[in-house]
């Protein structure tokens, strides 16, 4: 009977305890990191959309210069509108050799043209892989043609070929060291891009 | 010898202990998976280190204040229960204050619950003594944990990188040992250094004996 009751005993002690110190911890740090994982994605469609801010908060040039766009639907997509040029920028996600790749992507007002594109998260081999995240090889893509043929609606998507091959107006060149990340972004990038510009174009 | 001063000769003998014949990743090769992954860069070999040592020293007072209370059939459990809860409030504060390296520590956070360093110690240790001397004693294998990764990550950064914090320190035309970036280089890196430090501690040893 007493082993029982010191079992008991033990039981609320540390639970409540435990509870009380996550509880706390937590009323303290969501908001912080829904606002990080929120400014973190303004950055991302920011970048892509090649409006210039600042390092501090994006806030309000994102609310200045942006438009929100949500599909109807079981599953919304949220899309971002440039009050500027007209561009449209969605997130887009997919596997990389590592993990997961989360980035955003703008397109021309046609839904014809990259015009920017931003790595927002990835776990790509360090020195290797990862430099699919950097600006240079990220500038390459602006301007690129998703479509081909004369049939301007539909998205054949983008090719990263190996470096210094890119001839054709919808081809990148690739990272020597990181082919593997090149490839999975390309197939990130052309099966997210055939998915949500036809769902853009059915929403308007 | 200021601090033997201040905690007396037992607790001193516990911190001498944890960083010398009883050092966590040297002598019992605990913590080993962490201190691979999170090398690769001094300010995440900082934050993990920070982060384990808070959760040694938090697991400790919690154990050693339970000791009596916890009954041996659930004792590991319990251990378990009281660690995680100490790594998501790690995780959580990382993610909120220190977006940045958050991202780069990314799942190995999660993994300091698995760390053998914290069990070991609560099970060794923590579970027998009293909060003091406990505390003392986490204190001094976080310790241990941090600066061997802290070494371990200034020479993979170096090298890697050819920065240290992020400041570049090579030469511009340096070009980078990407194999420092990744885990082999760690293990390359630790072999040599539970070498160097194992044989430190024979030829020590060998003298005290004559």
């Amino acid at each position: 009977m007493k082993s029982k009751i010191t079992m008991i005993l033990f039981v609320l002690i540390l639970g409540s305890s435990l509870t009380t110190a996550l509880v706390t911890v937590d009323s303290f740090t969501r908001e912080p990191i829904a606002r990080n994982k929120a400014k973190k994605l303004q950055k991302g469609i920011l970048s892509s959309l090649n409006i210039e801010y600042g390092e501090d908060d994006p806030n309000e040039i994102f609310s200045a210069n942006v438009e929100t766009i949500t599909t109807p639907g079981d599953k919304p997509k949220k899309f971002y509108r440039s009050k500027t040029s007209g561009d449209i920028a969605f997130e887009i996600s997919g596997t990389g050799v590592q993990g997961e790749i989360n980035a955003t992507i703008a397109l021309s007002p046609d839904l014809g043209q990259i015009r920017g594109i931003s790595i927002v998260g990835q776990k790509e081999t360090p020195g290797l892989g990862s430099r699919i995240g950097e600006a240079e090889f990220l500038n390459k893509f602006k301007d690129k043609n998703i479509t081909s043929g004369k049939d301007k609606n539909i998205t054949s998507g983008i090719a990263i070929v190996a470096s210094g091959k890119a001839a054709a107006d919808n081809e990148i060149d690739g990272i020597t060291g990181a082919t593997l990340s090149c490839n999975a972004l390309e197939e990130l990038i052309n099966s997210e891009l055939k998915k949500y510009v036809v769902m853009f174009r059915e929403s308007q | 010898m200021f601090l033997k001063k201040i905690l007396g000769p037992k607790k001193y003998k516990i911190v001498k202990k944890a960083l010398g014949i009883d050092h966590p990743v040297f002598s019992a090769c605990l913590g080993i998976c962490s201190a691979l992954a999170i090398s690769n860069k001094v300010s995440n070999a900082i934050a993990m280190g920070v982060g384990v040592t808070f959760v040694l020293v938090a697991t400790a007072i919690f154990v050693s204040a339970l000791r009596r209370l916890i009954p041996q059939r659930v004792r590991i459990i319990t251990y378990m229960i009281i660690i995680a809860s100490f790594v998501i409030i790690v995780d959580k504060t990382l993610q909120a204050f220190f977006p940045g390296i958050s991202e780069n520590v990314g799942p190995y956070v999660g993994l300091i619950i698995t760390n053998c360093i914290i069990m070991g110690r609560a099970e060794a240790f923590f579970i027998q003594n009293k909060i003091y001397p406990s505390v003392v004693d986490a204190f001094a294998n976080g310790l241990a944990y941090s600066y061997t990764l802290i070494a371990i990550a200034v020479v993979r950064e170096l090298l890697g990188f050819g920065t240290i914090l992020e400041i570049r320190i090579m030469p511009s035309g340096w070009e980078n040992w990407v194999v420092m970036s990744m885990a082999p280089g760690a293990f390359f890196l630790l072999g040599l250094a539970i070498w160097i430090s194992r044989a430190i501690q024979d030829a020590g040893s060998e003298t005290e004996g004559e």
